[in-house]
């Protein structure tokens, strides 16, 4: 009897595994699910990733998952938001327990070759920069010879200022942590006297200090760091899906698509891409798998890139950072998405 | 060894007894049925045991295969390219993945032996302090452990990292400690030995020194016994001895002292504050359950063997080094050794603080760069297992002696 | 110490007595005597800067760090940040549900406390046994007209608490399983039971969190997932369980051979016997040790940290970084500090009643609480 039962468990798993083993669709397994999972920062990075003491997130990273979730199933909050350290981030996409990675990670060789990622764009241009504190004195690298300088484990710029402070015969102390607020903390107490990261995220994250006016950001940028949406590369048809995302609320700024006017653009609207985008005409939806009025939801639940930026970053958002490179092609900016057609 | 056995589990004893029994040429229908009953059970629970190893590593092989994910252990030869704040071997950017995880490794025995020493001097003193004769030394003891162990060592380490360590002044304004050491926020800096002719002078002096305790202390020991006394006590000589000894050492070294320049102090040892508070938050910890450990032992050994020793005309501090102390290891040593295990593996808490122990530089950082997760998660696996194996074997080991020295 | 037990007694001669024996500890032990005295010293100057820091300096309520005053501890960020310490991010419209399951621990334990009536040992393990799967119930709802609240909302001491008991219950039966496999007479399950065991004992919890939490989909079939809260729970689970084993190895060995043979003389078969006869006396002699298992497992709870989940003290430090409150790493640590004390120490008060239950009850035995071997 026992036996029976045991060769019974056995049995059912070995045929469950067989049936499931074919399947490496993601977009399935997340309909399936009913929700996305976001792999985020553990809710610290100012600007683009934060949780409040209500638990609700916000961000650009938070806003860029939220407006995918939007266009898979038409509701912007049918995401998890999974609170990782960088060092363990990577790992968490490779197992799958997370579906993609919106977590201030540089697009680099490495990581699109060797560890089988793809990302699907970039969300903010970015390069890597030093936060010092005014008192030092320090206005240059060079300065900051036989420093202590702070940085996150296992990120790009832990390896970039190796490289530069190697190739400059610069030396320095690396004091690593896990997390932004480890890094501050260090900083403010004096326990490092840099703190390096992308210049976009050292500017918010200034706001973490007690007096964010004693510090300032050095001029200098060692490395770029293109910062974008990461997924696994075992479907194609997610990878497309968070692209488009990604791409539609790019293009929607440049068209003039806010979540204000959005409802009253996909019905009245003359231009024939602006209809197909809206999906008054052709089937923009439908050849990602996805509703053909999705980006009406996408937009009118977040709003374009320009509105993502302006909240969370920019000027309606206590960082003031300006647009800078993440300004829209047409108005000098890096922002340049292919076009719907 | 035999005698040892008798202490393992009973399973083991009552499995060699139904072993002699199955030996047995005539078996009734009852216990051939009992005999069949038993491979069958093993059989089964082997193979789901099997079925369920198959069904992982499939799952595995499915899933890496879905992720396009490189397989295969070329990567310890890869250069790793990030630096260590802290590390036993050089480790610059070019080092391979390698030796990465050997310096991780290095990190993590150094501080787990550093940690076990300090938590064992101690945790006997809490201890015996448990047992004092006065009470107030034992309520202030017993107040130690209550406060200590009911915390989580979680905490303890965040309160040191973030409460007592932040707290000191930044390196401008480093505490002096005599002019030769300075306690800042960026660690704890002492003066260091330069490598040279009077270092290896001052080892050899105090490798000699301990070299000719052992073997004076083994010889009258051995004579003693041939004569059927007490040992004489040579514990203040001794220490007489090897203080001398290091003294003349630390006397004839070249001493750097560490000096302020530019950002930070330059020359000599600097224990950076993430080190020192893992080792101060693990020994605390500890501490408390060695104090335990230890208050246990000295009170399992019963009173009439005090008694008795009294009786008999020892004088008290012969009583505890002959009588108490013998017989209350035979019962500390096991948890003691636990508690060991315990600490080690809590040491890969460095990972939260951001010592590069081997948890965080290599199951952490290395994994993220690399994507090895299968191969690294084995080998950090294997590490710990093997560690946690040497110190069973060791006590083990010890149980033996001490068995064997009883009977 | 002497002269709080003058207070209890009515006999005019304890006192005389009490002041003799100090006296007689202070001439026999003059060196503990000024080690004590050097430390009650310490401890007045220490205990009076601590007072003023927490109670005559500190500000109690304020909107931010900057309305603290700054000589005293600013117990006002914990204050305001009270429910979500306790409950993490579950709804407010929903806390009555967290509520119950935060409350009803600490009121077992006051049973545990109180006097012995009929059945209070049934009302207390049933409580516990119940306690996991009626509060993941009761917390996720879905059911009975109750409102769903996603794994990911809760938090803080609630989540410590369902972890912490949940992961001790359900590595129970795993516990007594495994503790029955070392113990067989049949050689491959001891070596499974073996090996397993001390596979779980070797690791360090931080490893196994990050495996279950982080590497475990790479290792069940694609499609099969489980909410991160549970991924961590089955790691602590196993990891406790193999501890536990080895608790419940010990009593099995406590219990003499002639009551397992008594039990096969009389026909009982394996699973009767030990559930009758031998785990009932195996578990009841360690059940100090069992309690013991269950505070550093509450303990090791907070490692839970290193895998993302908002447990009281990730939610603290977490809070930590909020700009309008820097800097009260001190109050937001000694909060965190006395909940874990006052949980712990009213376990370890709780074992201690048990050892003390079981001696009495050995004495008052008829054969004086022999074991038979």
């Amino acid at each position: 009897m026992k036996k029976t039962m045991l060769w019974g468990i056995v049995g059912l798993s070995v045929v469950a595994t067989s049936a499931l083993a074919g399947e490496g669709d993601r977009v399935k397994a997340i309909k399936d699910r009913g929700e996305l999972i976001c792999g985020t920062s553990t809710g610290t990075t100012i600007g683009l990733s934060t949780l409040d003491a209500s638990g609700k997130w916000a961000g650009l990273e938070v806003d860029y998952c939220r407006a995918v979730a939007a266009a898979m199933f038409g509701d912007p909050e049918k995401v998890k938001f999974a609170p990782l350290e960088f060092k363990n981030a990577f790992a968490a996409l490779q197992s799958g327990s997370v579906d993609m990675l919106a977590r201030a990670a540089a697009w680099t060789y490495t990581r699109d070759t060797e560890m089988k990622f793809d990302y699907a764009g970039v969300y903010m241009y970015d390069g890597q920069g030093f936060l010092v504190k005014k008192s030092l004195g320090v206005t240059k690298l060079a300065d900051l010879n036989g420093a202590s300088i702070c940085v996150s484990a296992g990120t790009t710029t832990e390896l970039n200022l190796s490289d530069y402070f190697r190739t400059n015969k610069l030396e320095y102390t690396p004091i690593v942590t896990n997390s932004r607020e480890q890094n501050l903390a260090n900083l403010e107490a004096g326990r490092c006297d840099a703190y390096t990261n992308e210049r976009g995220g050292l500017a918010a994250s200034r706001l973490g200090l007690s007096a964010p006016d004693d510090y300032v950001i050095l001029d200098e940028i060692i490395a770029k760091e293109p910062l974008g949406p990461i997924v696994q590369q075992d479907d194609p048809a997610f990878r497309d899906v968070a692209a488009w995302t990604l791409f539609t609320l790019i293009n929607s700024e440049e068209k003039g698509i806010t979540s204000k006017n959005v409802a009253e653009m996909a019905s009245s609207s003359e231009n024939p891409e602006i209809q197909r985008m809206l999906g008054k005409t052709g089937d923009f939806g439908a050849k990602l798998g996805l509703a053909n009025d999705w980006v009406v939801k996408v937009i009118s639940s977040v709003g374009n890139y320009g509105e993502i930026f302006d909240r969370n970053l920019g000027a309606g958002s206590p960082v003031k950072l300006a647009r800078g490179q993440n300004e829209l092609w047409s108005k000098g900016g890096l922002l340049y998405a292919p076009p719907v057609r | 060894m035999a005698v040892s056995d008798q202490n393992m589990a009973t399973g083991i004893w009552s499995g060699a007894e139904s072993d002699e029994a199955d030996a047995q040429p005539h078996l009734g229908p009852r216990q051939r049925w009992a005999r069949r009953k038993a491979i069958l059970q093993q059989a089964a629970v082997l193979l789901l045991v099997a079925a369920l190893a198959v069904f992982v590593i499939r799952n595995t092989v499915v899933n890496l295969q879905a992720r396009g994910l490189a397989s295969g252990f070329d990567f310890l030869w890869q250069e790793a390219g990030f630096q260590m704040a802290f590390s036993l071997i050089s480790i610059d950017p070019t080092s391979t993945y390698g030796r990465v995880f050997l310096a991780g490794l290095l990190n993590s025995l150094l501080v787990a032996a550093l940690a076990i020493t300090a938590a064992t001097i101690l945790g006997f003193a809490v201890g015996l302090a448990r047992v004092s004769p006065s009470a107030p030394v034992r309520y202030v003891a017993r107040g130690y452990v209550e406060i200590v162990r009911n915390l989580p060592l979680l905490l303890h380490l965040l309160l040191w990292q973030a409460v007592v360590l932040r707290s000191l002044p930044t390196v401008r304004e480093a505490i002096g400690l005599g002019g030769f050491g300075f306690l800042s926020n960026r660690g704890l800096y002492l003066p260091a030995p330069v490598a040279g002719d009077a270092m290896a002078i001052a080892v050899a002096m105090v490798v000699t020194a301990g070299i000719a305790a052992i073997v004076a202390g083994w010889v009258t020991r051995g004579r003693a016994q041939a004569r059927g006394e007490s040992p004489p006590r040579f514990g203040p000589v001794l220490i007489a001895g090897g203080l001398i000894a290091n003294a003349v050492a630390i006397a004839t070294l070249d001493w750097q002292i560490p000096v302020l320049a530019g950002f930070d102090y330059r020359g000599g040892l600097k224990l950076m504050p993430e080190f020192v508070s893992l080792v101060a938050a693990l020994t605390i910890y500890n501490s408390a359950f060695v104090a335990e450990i230890v208050r246990a032992g000295v009170q399992s050994v019963g009173r009439g063997q005090r008694e008795a020793a009294l009786a008999l005309g020892l004088p008290p501090k012969l009583i505890l080094r002959l009588v108490i102390v013998p017989q209350a290891m035979r019962v500390i040593i096991p948890p003691l050794a636990n508690q060991y295990t315990h600490l080690i593996k809590a040491s890969a808490l460095a990972t939260v603080v951001g010592f590069p122990d081997l948890v965080n530089v290599f199951l952490g950082t290395s994994l993220n760069q690399t994507g090895r997760a299968v191969e690294i998660v084995v080998i950090t696996a294997c590490v710990y297992l093997a560690l946690s194996t040497t110190v069973a074997l060791a006590t083990s080991a010890y149980g033996r002696r001490v068995k064997l020295v009883e009977r | 110490m002497a002269h709080s037990s003058v207070s209890g007694t009515s006999s005019p001669l304890v006192p005389t007595t009490a002041v003799r024996r100090l006296l007689a500890t202070v001439v026999a032990n003059p060196f503990g005597t000024a080690v004590c005295l050097g430390l009650a010293y310490l401890a007045w100057t220490l205990g009076l800067r601590i007072v003023d820091w927490a109670f005559v300096n500190a500000t109690w309520v304020a909107s931010d760090r900057a309305g603290c005053n700054p000589d005293g501890a600013c117990w006002a960020f914990i204050v305001n940040r009270l429910p979500q310490f306790a409950f993490g991010f579950y709804p407010e419209a929903e806390r009555w549900r967290a509520w119950i399951v935060l409350i009803a621990p600490p009121l077992l334990l006051l049973l545990a406390m109180a006097p012995e009536f009929p059945g209070r040992r049934k009302v207390l393990v049933g409580g516990f046994c119940l306690y996991p799967v009626a509060s993941f119930i009761l917390l996720s709802g879905g059911v009975l007209g109750l409102a769903p609240v996603p794994s990911e909302k809760w938090g803080g001491l609630l989540l410590t608490m369902v972890v912490g008991i949940g992961a001790f219950v359900f590595s129970f039966p795993v516990a007594i399983l495994l503790a029955l496999g070392r113990t067989s007479k049949l050689p491959a399950i001891r070596l499974i039971a073996t090996g397993f065991i001390e596979f779980w004992r070797g690791m360090p919890l931080i490893a196994i969190l990050f495996m279950s939490v982080i590497m475990l989909p790479l290792f069940l079939p694609p499609g099969v997932e489980f909410p991160r809260l549970t991924l961590a729970m089955t790691g602590i689970t196993l990891y406790s369980a193999a501890y536990l084993a080895e608790v419940a190895r010990g009593g099995l060995q406590s219990v003499g051979r002639g009551q397992s043979e008594a039990a096969n003389a009389l026909g009982f078969g394996f699973w009767a016997m030990q559930g009758y006869i031998i785990m009932p006396q195996a578990l009841r002699a360690v059940l100090p040790g069992i309690v013991n298992s269950a505070i550093s497992l509450l303990k090791d709870t907070t490692y839970v940290m290193v895998v993302g989940l908002f447990d009281l003290l990730n939610i603290v430090t977490a809070a930590l970084s909020d700009p309008a409150w820097l800097g009260l790493a001190t109050e937001g640590y000694v909060f965190v500090g006395l909940v874990f004390w006052s949980l712990c120490f009213g376990l370890s008060q709780v074992s201690a009643r048990m050892e003390r239950d079981s001696e009495r009850a050995q004495l008052r035995a008829p054969n004086g609480g022999r074991k038979a071997s």
